[in-house]
């Protein structure tokens, strides 16, 4: 009975998965052509001019300053390098794209599996079947469980895909050599002779990812429980988007105006580190930020706990809610 | 009667300070027709979600099977196969999906009568539900009520945008099921339908049973209606004195529940000019609960 809803329901996502996968590996694919130019391309021009300034982090500090430290701070890119592939790459899954076609999956979907269901009427058809409600709750739990792992495969399998295409990402001076000064002689810059293969360790963005899925389920989790008391798929997708964009700007907030730095753990985007756990295999989250004191704790572990949550939350008040005519 | 497949007792539902359903007691045995009949807002389908489970009633019980339909819900509807009033199916399955999807959520695959009970209902099955008319929809999803072998089926309007033809097939195939022991709980607003094949009918209104009619009894009564020639008489076929009102102005009106060879000896010793004899049927009763509507 479980298996047969799980086989509809992934039926249902089909189309929709597909695209977001194919999304999703293209972007990833692009990312690392991205990070190749960047750290192989234009950040050895940028340090080569930096140092005859002798500031190695002018271009950086150049870049995230007013709007940029904003943009920064909502993205999480406050301790990257642009420097680094790894870096640049972990900067990839916090980017806007990855994040909103994560967060508009895991809402659209648990926005849709009960309350839009009550909405298009086939809660009826399921339900008069000798279907035991929390079965549904199990099959979407399940699906989850699918569906959300692929999703981030799909990047990272993009991801790899990438580094297979660009190669090594060896520091390209061709442009500072080429460069000459108005009397036609050639420019004395810190160029090194023989540049080196700059490390790239693609798989390590395989634990990053790991907290892509986390945060989906917790978005997850707390859109079902929402759409558990709902009968509209529309107002439940716009409780959740309100819930989440004030998630998103209390974290941000939080981080540009210390005050406010207090809201920060109880947003999910708090706890959403996968650049820490893909560069430096820290999957901690030190509360301590925010709460003066407070230990740190493991983030991939709170963002599970609150998607948890969310589908007992839903599942409790599903098996006891009267379920209510179609619209 | 035999033992109560369906039993409600006192089963009530309050939408807030609205009191949708008021105390119903029915009891349904099995091989059993009943419709409910009622206006808009009457309880019907009310009474039919709080059987299905989808709703906690305020007050009482309803059971099939002895299994309590919200506590033990998943029991009671392995008992049960329904068709909601508005209809809404998966779009993009095919019938035969739908059936299969259906049947192996209640765990018990269709086999092969479905395809000519499609051929019956003249459906094709195998098209997408997103390019069937509404008629045919309902003509799918009837198939997935009668397709499975269970005790109960439950209907909401059924025969709503069946065309006449097909509204005959459905109310032949409630028959059929009636002859397999399968008993039927179905709504509708149209009286000869609910007369044509329910053993009993309940009417309600405003949320309440106010009347419980059996049919077998309804269809033993005759309406007779005569113009007189002459002396008009005074006792009726049973030899008992008529109503008072049974004579005016030279016609005669009168409700009888006999054999019928004795009404046409009766009537065979009047004076009559005309004569229209006609079976019983739900209208007067209907109407004495809900005006002329």
């Amino acid at each position: 009975m479980t298996a047969t809803l799980v086989r509809k329901l992934l039926r249902d996502v089909r189309p929709a998965l597909l695209v977001v996968c194919l999304v999703l590996f293209a972007f990833a694919t692009l990312w690392v052509k991205i990070a190749q130019r960047v750290t192989s391309e234009i950040a050895p021009v940028f340090n080569s001019v930096a140092l005859v300034f002798g500031d190695k982090n002018l271009f950086q500090d150049l870049i995230f300053k007013g709007p940029g430290r904003v943009s920064q701070a909502a993205l999480g890119w406050g301790d990257l390098n642009f420097e680094r592939p790894d870096d640049f790459l972990a900067m990839g899954i916090l980017h806007p794209v990855v994040l909103i076609l994560a967060l508009v999956w895991s809402i659209g979907r648990a926005g849709g599996a009960i309350a839009g269901e009550i909405e298009r009427g086939t809660m009826e058809l399921l339900l008069s079947q000798p279907l035991p409600r929390n079965r549904l709750i199990l099959a979407h739990f399940l699906v989850d469980l699918l569906v959300l792992p692929l999703i981030c495969s799909a990047y990272f399998a993009g991801t790899q895909f990438g580094l297979y295409l660009v190669g090594d990402f060896v520091p390209d001076y061709t442009t500072l050599r080429n460069l000459k000064a108005p009397s036609g002689q050639a420019i004395a810059l810190p160029i090194p002779d023989d540049p080196q293969p700059l490390p790239v360790n693609g798989l390590a963005e395989f634990w990053g990812l790991l907290n892509t899925v986390a945060l989906m389920f917790a978005v997850s989790g707390m859109t079902l429980a929402i759409s558990a008391v709902g009968r509209s798929r529309w107002r439940t997708v716009g409780y959740a988007v309100l819930i989440v964009v004030v998630m998103f700007v209390a974290n941000t907030l939080g981080q540009l105006w210390e005050p406010a730095a207090f809201t920060r753990p109880v947003t999910l985007f708090f706890y959403y580190q996968p650049q820490k756990a893909m560069l430096q295999g820290n999957w901690l989250t030190d509360l301590g930020q925010a709460w003066p004191g407070a230990p740190a704790v493991p983030g991939v572990a709170v963002l599970v706990a609150v998607g948890i949550l969310g589908y007992l939350s839903a599942w409790r008040t599903f098996v006891r809610r009267d379920l209510p005519a179609p619209l | 009667m035999g033992e109560p497949l369906l039993v409600t007792d006192n089963l009530t539902k309050d939408y807030g300070p609205f009191r949708a359903l008021a105390g119903l007691n029915l009891q349904i045995a099995p091989g059993e027709v009943v419709g409910l009949l009622g206006p808009n807002g009457s309880g019907k389908s009310t009474a039919l979600r709080l059987l299905l489970g989808f709703m906690r009633p305020t007050l009482g019980t309803a059971r099939i099977g002895g299994f309590d339909c919200w506590s033990n819900g998943v029991e009671a509807r392995k008992r049960v196969a329904y068709l909601p009033g508005e209809l809404r199916l998966y779009e993009t399955m095919t019938g035969r999906r739908l059936v299969n999807f259906l049947g192996q959520l209640r765990g018990d695959p269709p086999g092969p009568e479905v395809d000519s009970l499609a051929r019956r209902l003249d459906i094709d099955i195998d098209r997408p539900l997103t390019h069937l008319s509404s008629g045919m929809k309902r003509k799918v999803a009837l198939l997935t009520v009668l397709t499975p072998k269970v005790p109960l089926i439950i209907l909401d309007e059924p025969t709503n945008t069946l065309d006449p033809t097909m509204r005959d097939e459905l109310l032949e195939q409630l028959q059929m099921a009636r002859q397999r022991g399968q008993a039927v709980l179905f709504s509708s607003h149209v009286l000869q339908e609910v007369e044509a094949v329910c053993d009993r009918v309940a009417i309600l209104r405003r949320g309440e049973l106010v009347h419980l009619q059996n049919m077998a009894e309804l269809r033993e009564g005759r309406n007779v209606s005569a113009r007189l020639t002459g002396q008009p008489p005074t006792r009726g076929p049973d030899g008992t004195p008529l109503p008072p009102g049974s004579v005016a102005n030279g016609r005669l009106h009168l409700s009888y529940r006999g054999p019928l060879p004795m009404l046409l000896d009766w009537l065979a010793h009047q004076p009559l000019a005309d004569l229209r004899v006609e079976p019983q049927n739900l209208m007067p009763i209907y109407r004495r609960f809900h005006g002329t509507s």
